[in-house]
């Protein structure tokens, strides 16, 4: 009977290693990227290269120019911290903090010399975008926009 | 003389079946000549072996090698029924255990699940911003977030 019951066995611990290993894959790492974007009305019209973000970027400010500025993608497991550093001596920190059902659940701070400048948390679907806006930069202001890829 | 009959009578059968010895063939032949009862007991086997001979090498009814084949099948069905029994059970479970784990491998696997953003695909949950004003909105249908950071001076909020 018990040698009967080794294939059985085997196979048991066979699925359930094949099963955490799906577990641990579905807590992988998840992809943020962050893009610094220069907002200013010194014209010039929008960096070509912002074109998947252009039309939010008109319809929500009414900045003549947008340039990116920075590009830095981030691939973090959860509650790991990415540090981007950012014009004007800032630096941004995110850590994924949760996600499950297509939804993460982010952690953003934004700091200056002088301290934090913002905190927040924010849930966010596969490919949604986060706008961070409004620290000036020059003659305008920094937008960061936060994309989330899983 | 009664001994010697009960000796012979025992030696008759053995006779008849010519296994005895020269001298023992001898005795019995000997006293067959004068005792009839011994000379009857032989007649006696002799027709026993003949009714033997004669039905042992019958062939049997149809009827008969009918109910006696039958008895023979249920007795080998419940022998060999019964030690099939078991293995049979135990491949029906592992089967069932099997798909059961198949099942359970290839359910879409969840993680502890967040509740679906209600005001669309992003979420602002906590903001805050110290010294500067904070405004969150939500544009395009709920598929972008906005927080703009603006500078607050003499108690006037200005929004950039």
């Amino acid at each position: 009977m018990t040698i009967r019951l080794i294939p059985l066995l085997s196979l048991v611990l066979l699925v359930m290693a094949i099963r955490g290993g799906r577990e641990v894959s579905a807590q992988g790492r998840i992809s943020i990227k962050v893009e610094a974007i220069y907002a200013s009305n010194t014209g010039g019209g929008t960096d070509p290269k912002l074109s998947r973000l252009q039309g939010q970027l008109s319809s929500l400010f009414n900045y003549s120019t947008y340039k990116l500025m920075d590009v830095r993608r981030l691939s973090l497991k959860i509650d790991e911290e990415g540090v981007v550093p950012l014009p004007g001596n800032r630096s941004l920190e995110i850590v994924p903090k949760q996600s499950g059902g297509g939804v993460v659940q982010i952690s953003v701070a934004i700091k200056e010399a002088g301290g934090y400048i913002l905190t927040t948390d924010f849930r966010v679907v596969n490919r949604g975008t986060i706008l961070v806006g409004g620290p000036k930069d020059r003659e305008g202001v920094l937008i960061i926009a936060i994309t989330v890829e899983m | 003389m009664k001994d010697q009959y009960s000796d012979i009578k025992k030696l008759l059968e053995r006779y008849y079946d010519n296994e005895l010895s020269e001298k023992e063939k001898i005795e019995v032949e000997g006293h067959l000549t004068t005792c009839t009862e011994c000379k009857e007991e032989l007649k006696s086997i002799e027709g026993l072996s003949v009714l033997i001979r004669e039905y042992g090498t019958m062939e049997p009814e149809e009827e008969t090698f009918e109910k006696v084949w039958h008895g023979v099948r249920e007795g080998i069905v419940k022998t060999v029924g019964a030690r099939l029994a078991l293995p049979y059970t135990l491949l029906l479970t592992a089967v069932f255990v099997v798909l059961l784990m198949l099942a359970w491998l290839f359910y879409p696997y969840k993680t502890e699940e967040l509740p679906e953003a209600k005001t669309g695909l992003v979420v602002v949950e906590a903001v805050e911003s110290s010294p500067k004003g904070v405004m969150v909105f939500n544009a395009n249908g709920g598929s972008v977030a906005v927080i703009w950071l603006f500078e607050i001076e003499d108690g006037e909020e200005e929004a950039i």
